[in-house]
């Protein structure tokens, strides 16, 4: 989805960051192809905290477009944080959560056109 | 995001689509093309970019399923706790577009949460933030943020 380009925001050293967005309308069909999907909202701030150097990752051009590896970035794991909350017809919720038990990165990146 | 019961409500989640490392939002955000469960979205109040970014070209095929433009970056060895996603390694692609140079943020939160029905619900997202310079899909060079959720 798009958001205002103020809703994320990297800090002049480039190791933190946060994304924030107010009721975001989304559709919500409970299963994935489900038919029948109603309209929600959620709401989400996320900070980002790097919690190592940037390392190179990515193979770039030198795989091909499908490939996974298909770009290259300069990623640093992250501790994240996140608030979140979501409301449809009926049900709402509000929760948080971190990176402990997930993972987290961030940094710059290109693929597609921008490689060569 | 995804909210996973823990009870008999309808699910939040969409288990089996991140059983395969891939993300509704993903499939949302980026190309009409593709199928969506969780529906193209845009901030309150804003416009839409157009034209549209294209997404990237790899993605994982959902047996049965469609095939859905992301992959699932992350430590190997990692599997999700809720959902059952094995992430799929460092040198793998966050961005969910193509044509892409810019910032991505990525993160797989893990958490509870609170419905209204007083409930207490597993959460777990995959949740993404692309801001940069793009080439969209009719070949004009735009910028924007986009966020998968």
């Amino acid at each position: 989805m798009e958001l205002p380009g103020d809703a994320f925001k990297v800090s002049h050293d480039g190791r933190r960051a946060t994304l924030e967005a107010k009721d975001v309308c989304v559709l919500d069909s409970f299963q994935f192809g489900a038919p029948n999907p109603i309209p929600a909202r959620v709401s989400f701030k996320v900070w980002w905290e790097a919690t190592g150097p940037r390392e190179r990752r990515g193979k770039g051009s030198t795989v091909p477009p499908t490939d996974p590896a298909a770009f290259l970035g300069h990623f640093a794991t992250a501790r994240s944080t996140g608030s979140f909350s979501g409301s449809e017809v009926g049900f709402s919720f509000k929760g948080r959560g971190d990176t402990d038990r997930g993972y987290a990165q961030f940094g710059p990146e290109r693929n597609g056109v921008f490689l060569s | 995001m995804d909210a996973e019961t823990t009870t008999q409500r309808p699910r939040i989640s969409r288990r089996q689509l991140f059983k395969y490392g891939a993300s509704a939002g993903a499939a949302a955000t980026v190309s009409p093309l593709l199928p969506a469960t969780t529906g193209v979205a845009h901030a309150h109040g804003l416009p839409r970019v157009l034209p549209a970014p294209k997404p990237i070209p790899g993605g994982i095929q959902i047996p049965g399923g469609p095939f859905i433009h992301t992959f699932a970056p992350g430590p190997e060895g990692l599997t999700l706790p809720f959902t059952g996603v094995p992430l799929g390694g460092l040198d793998v692609e966050p961005s969910v577009i193509t044509d892409f140079k810019g910032v991505t943020a990525l993160a797989f939160h893990v958490g509870t949460a609170t419905g209204s029905d007083a409930r207490r619900y597993n959460l777990e997202t995959d949740l993404r933030a692309m801001e940069g310079r793009y080439v969209a899909e009719d070949g004009s060079r735009k910028r924007g943020l986009f966020a998968l959720i």
